[in-house]
């Protein structure tokens, strides 16, 4: 059994979990945009592209409030799936 | 879920946020109607909420971690409440929003406060508050916020107010600190303002920074008389204390104010407004709290426990009368301190006068004086006036004077003087403050900027520039998390003076360094005080000045580099190990803060949520090369392996522009893992071992290249080293278990596997390690337990591969086969391609050796197509060139050495292996061998587990050499831990039984095929070279 790559270069580091989260954070967030694709969107331009709530409503085109409320409740959603 | 349900949801969710916490539930259930499975939703979706915290949040500063309460309730704007009308947002606070409003009736503006109906539920007190609000407002006094009404629309309680066009302190503090005059002005006003509302009777109970106006003709307003009281009874009563935890924010900010009565719940008088006025006072003076914590209970046991630290640690000029006053204001006993607004008043007004008088004087003197000398301090221009202490200041020119007059007798004077300072200053050099064994430990910044981009930022930029120092032992900063864990305090929390010296007490850590930044003006001031954490006696201390923002990071490395020399570094050590921070990182303060909110991610082992930061951080500055090396390891650990060794080459190219210890960090990831150059790579691990002895990772990382290449000895001893230096590492337990395993030294082995289980510190791969270990000593119960911990996990995948490995170790190809089935589909369900490529080219291999061409040449296609990955194209290509896929093979081979000209395995084992297999097959035994020769080295290495050997064992078998051949399987055998789980293992007791054979010594022989068909005793029975065997010892017979 050859020892895998985080092994080789010692880090202090749990492969699993950080694999665990990525897989089960697409699938969740695939679930959420079936219902209501407006918040994942919010979801991957605030997580993934990094921009500020203002940033995002701008893009999306809603309030900055509207988009603070949308991102609070994707986010209670998305952690309640990922805590299943 | 459709989305017409998720619309109902999303409709009663915000409903319900803002409702009080402990009503949420019911409101819930009687907007569901009957429908308990949406009421449930709702609840856990809420619940969920509160638990969620800074989950997926992006960089703190967005403050979008909100409390339910807090979320924005549907737009007020334009909507009429009562004779208002309002216009636009003000602020939000604890007590509800605040709204521009226009009254109609009188066509005058309003600030319009909405009170949230939590607050006013009990109508006796809410009456009482505004008896209390109004009787404030009717005192007419400039100071105190005019009430025009307190109404109620629609059971909501409003209050409308006069408008002030102008800042909150609090908004004012964020600017540049304030100067004393302007403090003092403040203050004086708002005495006056409590002066005249105590008298009436009425005690405010929240002055703070929030609720003191300054209009911007500079008269100060205080707003909400009386609301303290009417929220009190929900910031502190326990059966609201859900609402407590989510308004943390808010009374945290309200605990820095608060009199030692108000921290234990006792009734409170006009002492307790003096109290909260002199924090406000010492904030304004000295740009910080008198009273700090990290958590609430923190503030309140400093506020009833501690003494404010001294003002004149935080700022210069405060005269010491005013010292005083802050003192008085600050007694914990009501009695001791001042009794009444109007005296600190009367206090603050005297000392006004005093300024506004040596102000004076300065000015006049200076008209006097002009042409002499300039003046710099009414202290000084005081002093002259008074005429005292004249000749005093001049004293120094009194003896230059004198020296010009008798020069030689002055240089006689001035060697006398200089002779015992250049003694003194060598004795004290060779006393350095810090010697290389002790460890520093870099505390938070002191950021009194109010800019946010410094926190964090400034302490990344200065452990950079000081870790370069081989000198300097800064302490880790995973371990500083670890041990915030122990102290029971968040890993994330800041690390403040306090907590800090807390930090050094408990780890045994000699000295600290206590970073600050503040502006002035325009200009930055940066501090670093290196203290003594036993003594608290300052070690060393340095300034500098930043004319502007982007010259911080500059001027902080010009700081650092005379800090080192201070704490006793040696200049050849500083010339040689210096590159500036804002060279050898980034000039980017804003992509060194994104880095640095990644690093802490990454450290809290969120790889995958790290990747924004890092990506941003890039984003920012495109020459960032330690900010790529990061996204290549954390694109590693979630195996998008392409990507990572792209960025580790970009970060590769860039280490002409960092620091000697990061060049060493990029270096030793690029050969290990971009070009797979295992010789470089150990290399340059070993000279960073030597440059900086204290580092872990070179130490970890040497270890698993030694386990990896199979100089086990080595792996143990560094693994050791590293764990002395952090027994909490995970993967060292791993590294140094496995080594032990592949020496023999099964004990020893065991012991190191249950250390890290007890430490909790089990990985995904401890328990499939351990599992090798249970086969070999033949432990099937414990074996059991470690592929129940792994099912539902991860490690699935691996679980699954080791008992595949494990069934054809007996020669179960059936159930082998069924078990790398069952691996692939773990691994593709956690989206591990090159996993599931992986044990499907092993599997291929299996059946080579076997002898069963069919199932090779089918499994070696699957795991292609699968993955081209680096090791199913070794397998595959070695499994293929075995069953004589000549042109296949060969194509493979092509295919490894375009895509990795460099690798050291791909070039020492697995191109002469797939050679020698094929020269094998061409009947050129002696070619085969040749090529081998170069696989000595590694072969017995984790990664290879002793294959060349084996095929080297085949070829002189082929060629007839027996005492060569049972050499080879000899030595296979006898490294029993390397090929704990390996099928050749028994395939080579068989090897050893033909050689032996060839050689004609039968006894050894049937020995030999004895055991291996002990070993084979449950196998299929028709695996090809097992029928050969059964066969061969029929002959014998």
């Amino acid at each position: 059994m050859p020892v895998l790559p985080q092994t080789r270069l010692g880090r202090n580091a749990n492969l699993g979990y950080a694999l665990y989260f990525a897989r089960q954070y697409d699938q969740a967030l695939e679930g959420l945009a079936s219902f209501d694709s407006q918040q994942s969107r919010i979801v991957e331009l605030k997580f993934f592209g990094g921009l500020s709530i203002e940033e995002t409503a701008e893009v999306i085109g809603i309030s900055p409030a509207t988009a603070k409320r949308e991102w609070a409740l994707a986010k209670s959603w998305l952690f309640r799936e990922l805590s299943k | 879920m459709d989305a017409g349900r998720w619309a109902q949801i999303k409709s009663i969710f915000f409903a319900a946020a803002g409702r009080p916490a402990d009503e949420r539930s019911a409101f819930v259930r009687s907007e569901c109607g009957g429908d308990e499975a949406l009421a449930l939703e709702i609840e856990s979706l809420l619940a969920a909420h509160e638990q969620a915290g800074s989950f997926i949040e992006g960089f703190p500063s967005d403050e979008t971690t909100v409390a339910l309460e807090d979320l924005p309730i549907e737009p007020m704007i334009g909507q009429q409440i009562g004779p208002y009308k309002v216009i636009s947002l003000i602020g939000r606070g604890g007590m509800g929003e605040v709204y521009l409003a226009q009254d109609s009736r009188l066509a005058r503006k309003v600030a319009l406060k909405l009170l949230p109906p939590h607050i006013a539920q009990d109508r006796q007190r809410l009456e009482r508050f505004k008896q209390e609000a109004r009787a404030a407002s009717a005192l007419n006094h400039p100071n105190i916020l005019t009430i025009y009404e307190i109404g109620d629309a629609e059971g909501s309680p409003f209050i409308a107010t006069e408008f002030i066009e102008g800042l909150t302190l609090r908004q004012r503090m964020a600017d540049p600190q304030m100067k004393l005059g302007e403090a003092l002005d403040v203050a004086a006003q708002v005495a006056s303002a409590l002066s005249a509302a105590h008298q009436a009777g009425i005690v405010h109970r929240d002055i703070k920074p929030e609720n003191i106006m300054i209009r911007r003709d500079g008269y100060v307003k205080i707003l909400d008389f009386g609301l303290a009281k009417l929220v009190e009874r929900h910031a502190t009563s326990p059966e609201v204390s859900t609402l407590v935890k989510t308004e943390e924010g808010v009374i945290m900010g309200t605990a820095r104010y608060m009199s030692p009565e108000q921290a234990r719940g006792q009734a409170v008088d006009v002492r307790t407004d003096i109290w909260s006025l002199g924090v406000v006072l010492y904030e304004m003076l000295s740009g910080r709290t008198p009273f700090e914590g990290e958590t609430r209970g923190d503030v309140v046991v400093s506020v009833l426990e501690r003494e404010p630290p001294p003002l004149a640690r935080y700022t210069e000029d405060v005269p010491s009368e005013l010292n005083w006053i802050v003192k008085k204001a600050l007694r914990k006993e009501r009695e001791e301190r001042y009794q009444t607004a109007k005296e600190v008043l009367s206090d603050l007004k005297g000392i006004k006068q005093r300024l506004e008088f040596e102000a004076e004087l300065e000015r006049s003197a200076q008209s006097v004086a002009r042409g002499q000398s300039s003046v710099r301090t009414a202290k000084q221009v005081a002093a002259r006036t008074g005429d005292v202490e004249a000749h005093t200041t001049s004293s120094a020119r009194y003896v230059m004077a004198a020296i010009k007059r008798h020069k030689r007798a002055a240089a006689l004077i001035l060697l006398l003087v200089l002779i015992p300072a250049v003694v003194l200053f060598f004795f004290i050099k060779r006393a350095p403050a810090l010697t290389e064994k002790d460890a520093i430990l870099l505390a938070d910044f002191d950021n009194r900027t109010g800019d946010d981009v410094f926190d964090g930022a400034l302490k990344q930029a200065l452990a950079i520039q000081l870790e370069q120092s081989p000198f300097l032992n800064v302490y880790p900063e995973q371990q500083v998390r670890e041990a915030l864990r122990y102290m029971g305090r968040p890993p994330d929390g800041r690390v403040t003076k306090d907590v800090a010296r807390e930090i050094c007490e408990r780890q045994g850590i000699k000295a600290m360094l206590v970073g600050s930044i503040a502006s002035l003006g325009s200009h930055y001031v940066i501090g670093l005080e290196g203290v003594n954490a036993r003594t608290g006696e300052v070690l060393a201390r340095e300034q500098e000045e930043a004319e502007s923002k982007e010259q911080v990071l500059r001027a902080l490395g010009g700081a650092a580099t005379r800090f080192r020399k201070k704490l006793g570094e040696s200049l050849s050590s500083i010339q040689k190990f210096d590159a500036p921070v804002e060279q050898a990182t980034t000039s980017s303060l804003e992509s060194l803060k994104a880095f640095t909110l990644g690093n802490e991610m990454d450290l809290a082992g969120k790889f995958y949520e790290a990747i924004p930061f890092f990506k941003r951080a890039v984003e920012l500055d495109s020459e960032f090369a330690l900010a790529y090396l990061k996204l290549g390891i954390a694109h590693y650990d979630i195996w998008k392996d392409q990507l990572a060794a792209e960025y580790a080459e970009r970060a590769f190219e860039l280490r002409g522009r960092t620091s000697e210890r990061e060049k060493l960090y990029i270096s030793s990831f690029y050969y290990a893992f971009t070009t797979g150059e295992i010789d470089k790579s150990i290399e340059v691990l070993e000279l960073w071992k030597q440059t900086y002895p204290r580092d872990i990772t070179p130490r970890s990382d040497l270890s698993g290249q030694y386990a990896y290449t199979g100089q086990y000895d080595k792996a143990v001893e560094e693994a050791g080293e590293a764990l002395r230096l952090d027994p909490n590492m995970a993967a060292l337990y791993n590294i140094l278990g496995l080594s032990f395993l592949c020496l023999n030294r099964f004990d020893e082995a065991r012991a190191i596997f249950e250390q890290g289980m007890e430490k909790k510190l089990d990985s995904a791969f401890l328990h499939p390690h351990f599992y090798h270990l249970f086969f070999v000593q033949g432990d099937e119960a414990t074996m059991q337990r470690q592929v129940d911990w792994a099912n539902g996990k991860p490690a699935e995948g691996l679980s699954h591969y080791v008992q595949a490995h494990a069934a054809a170790f007996y020669g179960q190809r059936r159930k082998s086969q069924e078990l790398f089935r069952r691996s692939a589909e773990a691994n593709d369900r956690y989206g591990l391609k090159e996993g599931a490529a992986w044990g499907r080219a092993d599997y291929a291999l299996l059946n080579a050796a076997f002898g069963d061409c069919q199932q090779t040449k089918e499994s070696a296609v699957n795991a292609l197509n699968i993955a081209r990955s680096k090791q199913a194209l070794m397998l595959s290509g070695v499994a293929l060139a075995l069953c004589g896929e000549i042109s296949q093979a060969q194509s493979l081979a092509a295919e490894l050495v375009k895509r990795y000209p460099k690798d050291t395995l791909v070039n020492t084992i697995w191109l002469p292996t797939i050679q020698a297999a094929l020269e094998i097959n061409r009947g050129n035994t002696e070619q085969a061998i040749q090529s081998l020769r170069v696989a000595r080295r590694f072969e017995m290495g984790n990664e290879v587990q002793a294959k060349p050997a084996y095929i080297r064992g085949l070829a002189y078998l082929r060629g007839g050499a027996g005492a060569e051949a049972m050499a080879e399987f000899e030595k296979i055998i006898a490294h029993r831990g390397v090929v704990a789980i390996s099928a050749l293992y028994p395939l080579s007791h068989l090897g050893l039984a033909r050689a032996a054979a060839i050689m004609g010594d039968t006894a050894k022989s049937r020995k030999a095929y004895e055991d291996f068909f002990a070993l084979w005793k449950d196998a299929d029975a028709d695996i090809p070279i097992l029928q050969q065997a059964k066969q061969e010892f029929e002959k014998m017979k």
